[in-house]
């Protein structure tokens, strides 16, 4: 086989591929995490145990006293007591807006976020 | 053992290292991170056999083909037959000739018109052929003589530097193996350049500087040493060790006083066997996918193989070969706790990788499967599949330097709390177009759902990037990304890295 049609069988081949499964890439699901699996957040999550690893995961790297860049927006989540402050930024940027955490940085998952949303709702207790 | 000029050698090397290690102990600040291999390389190396080291010809070819060691698979230029961390001789020469704009080591015959020096007036022939090609060569690799007029090619292994030449001895390197020589599949001196081939011991380090616009943050990203020990032929006993990193300063109520350096890699390996074949054992990352140098991609971080994470190492054992072009191996495995008080502790459980596929010159095709039994508080069950592939048109026509990467990942996986199982889906796109020697630009898409059963949970992440080889061991690399959740805002990130690597 002549080089050319070599070359132009393996650009078809790959093309095929990507195109093939890049249909595959397209989001599926239609319901919310709680709806699917009611279990997949702790039941009743405490702050130390469950809340607090959540926001070093993703947020005081930038709002904390000792973040490198300085105390984000000028408050920060390293305590119980912020993050209850903190609830309505929380509210709007992570779990309406998903604009947090910001640019190309990993956001919250469905399981984190379910997971805060039992905390509050079940008193934010500071335990 | 040692050659002459050894103590001078060891010298330098005990210096550079010194000044590594200094370097990396005034890397104070919180967060490391470690970054893996470039199979961008892989894919592209293939059209030119001066990539990877000098004249082809005029030298000894080994009629067998199993003893060739003209792989396109990662061990071609890494000591780890999976790719990352320490280079061997090939992958330095790599470095030295083909990736950087400035200071490059003479390639014999190829791309001479595509470095600046040249564009600028410079010597396109300032190659260092060991004679003039009698012909204008071939872009494509020919195990026929082309260098010299009736150039013969040798029945023994001989140096094709000029008769005269010392010892080649550059390198991180110091020694030589008990046995030196012996094996037909030990790296010969000579065929890249100045470069010990065939060292007893072999050092390597990575060290990233990171800026993020958003925070903004300025961190140290890596912080790697490697050191691979090779006493006799067909035996290497390698480690990387980095620094680890954190959300918090260390001494913060935050710090969660996981120690400082972390063992990453330790294991011994028989090899230098016919096929690049060998046989592994002791701490690495399981041979699954692509190991790409962003550990945030989707297809590596969510499957539990980034880097940073001590539990994406585990302890086993590794059989494979790396042909021309062929390639396969198997792994078995016990995980590693992600709690871990030390690098040896294990997990309850047990895991298993199967990996194979063709590295060709213009292309390659491979498959992963990876299963994981373990605790569902140590991450749980999983069972991942893997196809990756690469296309690089360029070794079809000069007229388009571009590399495409390609891999698309499945898995199952158990909820964290409930241990219901679920299903996540990975894709990685990568576009390259060398536009120069060291001179590179990029487009790219990443593809994350990572709950198949959870509406708009999925993210895009499209993205375009500059890399600068400048000098040998200096690189420059920013990118632009885009994050386009299926729910709410997208976001986009500048973020710049400064890479020194030996």
């Amino acid at each position: 086989m002549s080089r050319r049609r070599c070359a132009l069988r393996q650009i078809a081949v790959v093309g095929a591929s990507v195109v093939g499964l890049g249909l595959v890439a397209c989001g599926s699901g239609a319901d919310a995490l709680e709806d699917v699996d009611p279990e997949a957040a702790p039941q009743l999550p405490g702050y130390t145990e469950h809340v607090a690893p959540i926001m070093d995961r993703y947020c005081t790297a930038c709002h904390a006293e000792d973040a490198q860049p300085g105390m984000t927006a000028g408050f920060g989540f390293e305590t119980c007591d912020d993050v209850r402050r903190g609830w309505g930024g929380i509210v709007i940027t992570v779990f309406r807006g998903n604009t947090m955490p910001p640019g190309g940085a990993y956001r919250m998952s469905s399981e984190d976020q379910l997971t805060l949303q039992r905390w509050f709702d079940q008193g934010a207790r500071c335990d | 053992m040692a050659a002459p000029g050894a103590a001078k050698s060891l010298f330098l090397t005990l210096l550079l290292s010194l000044l590594a290690l200094l370097a990396l102990l005034t890397l104070l600040a919180a967060g490391v991170r470690p970054a893996e291999a470039t199979p961008l390389y892989m894919a592209r190396s293939g059209r030119t056999c001066d990539n990877c080291h000098s004249l082809p010809n005029s030298w000894f070819n080994p009629p067998e083909t199993t003893l060739r060691k003209c792989t396109l698979g990662c061990a071609s230029c890494h000591v780890d037959p999976n790719g990352g961390g320490l280079r061997n001789v090939s992958g330095r020469y790599y470095g030295a000739s083909t990736l950087p704009m400035f200071a490059a080591t003479g390639r014999p015959y190829k791309d001479v018109r595509r470095e600046l020096a040249w564009l600028f007036g410079g010597d396109a022939t300032r190659g260092e052929p060991s004679s003039e090609p009698s012909s204008e060569p071939s872009s494509e690799p020919s195990s026929e003589p082309t260098s010299g007029q009736g150039a013969e090619v040798a029945t023994t292994p001989m140096d094709p530097r000029p008769a005269g030449s010392p010892e080649p001895n550059d390198g991180p390197v110091w020694g030589r193996p008990i046995g030196r020589g012996s094996s037909d599949m030990a790296w010969l001196d000579g065929r890249y350049g100045d470069q010990n081939a065939d060292p007893f011991v072999l050092f390597g380090a990575d060290v990233r500087l990171g800026v993020w616009q958003q925070g903004p943050l300025v961190f140290p990203m890596q912080a790697d040493l490697d050191l691979a020990v090779h006493p006799v032929e067909h035996f290497t006993l390698a480690t990387a060790t980095g620094l680890r990193g954190r959300a918090s300063s260390r001494g913060s109520d935050r710090d969660d006083g996981a120690p400082w350096v972390d063992l990453r890699d330790l294991w011994v390996m028989a090899h230098e066997l016919p096929a690049l074949a060998y046989v592994r054992a002791g701490r690495f990352l399981p041979a699954f996918g692509t190991r790409i140098s962003d550990h945030t991609a989707y297809t590596r971080r969510p499957f539990g193989l980034s880097q940073e994470f001590p539990s994406s190492r585990v302890l086993g054992a590794e059989v494979g070969f790396n042909a021309n072009y062929p390639y396969a191996n198997v792994t078995a495995f016990v995980p590693t706790a992600s709690d871990a008080a030390n690098p040896f502790e294990v997990a309850e459980g047990w895991g298993g990788v199967a990996s194979a596929g063709w590295c060709d010159l213009g292309w390659s095709l491979g498959g992963s499967a990876m299963v994981r039994r373990r605790a569902l508080d140590n991450d749980g069950d999983t069972f991942d599949l893997s196809a990756q592939w690469s296309f690089n048109p360029w070794f079809y026509t000069d007229a388009l330097p571009v590399t495409y990467l390609g891999e698309v990942a499945f898995g199952t996986l158990q909820r964290r709390w409930s241990g219901v199982e679920m299903a996540q889906l990975a894709a990685y796109h990568r576009l390259v177009w060398t536009a120069l020697a060291g001179v590179q630009f990029e487009g790219r898409y990443d593809f994350w759902d990572p709950d198949r059963e959870v509406v708009d949970d999925d993210v895009h992440r499209p993205g375009v990037a500059t890399e600068l080889t400048i000098v040998p061991g200096l690189t420059v690399r920013a990118d632009v990304r885009l994050l386009v959740p299926a729910r709410g805002q997208a976001g986009a990130d500048l973020f710049v890295q400064l890479h020194g690597w030996l």
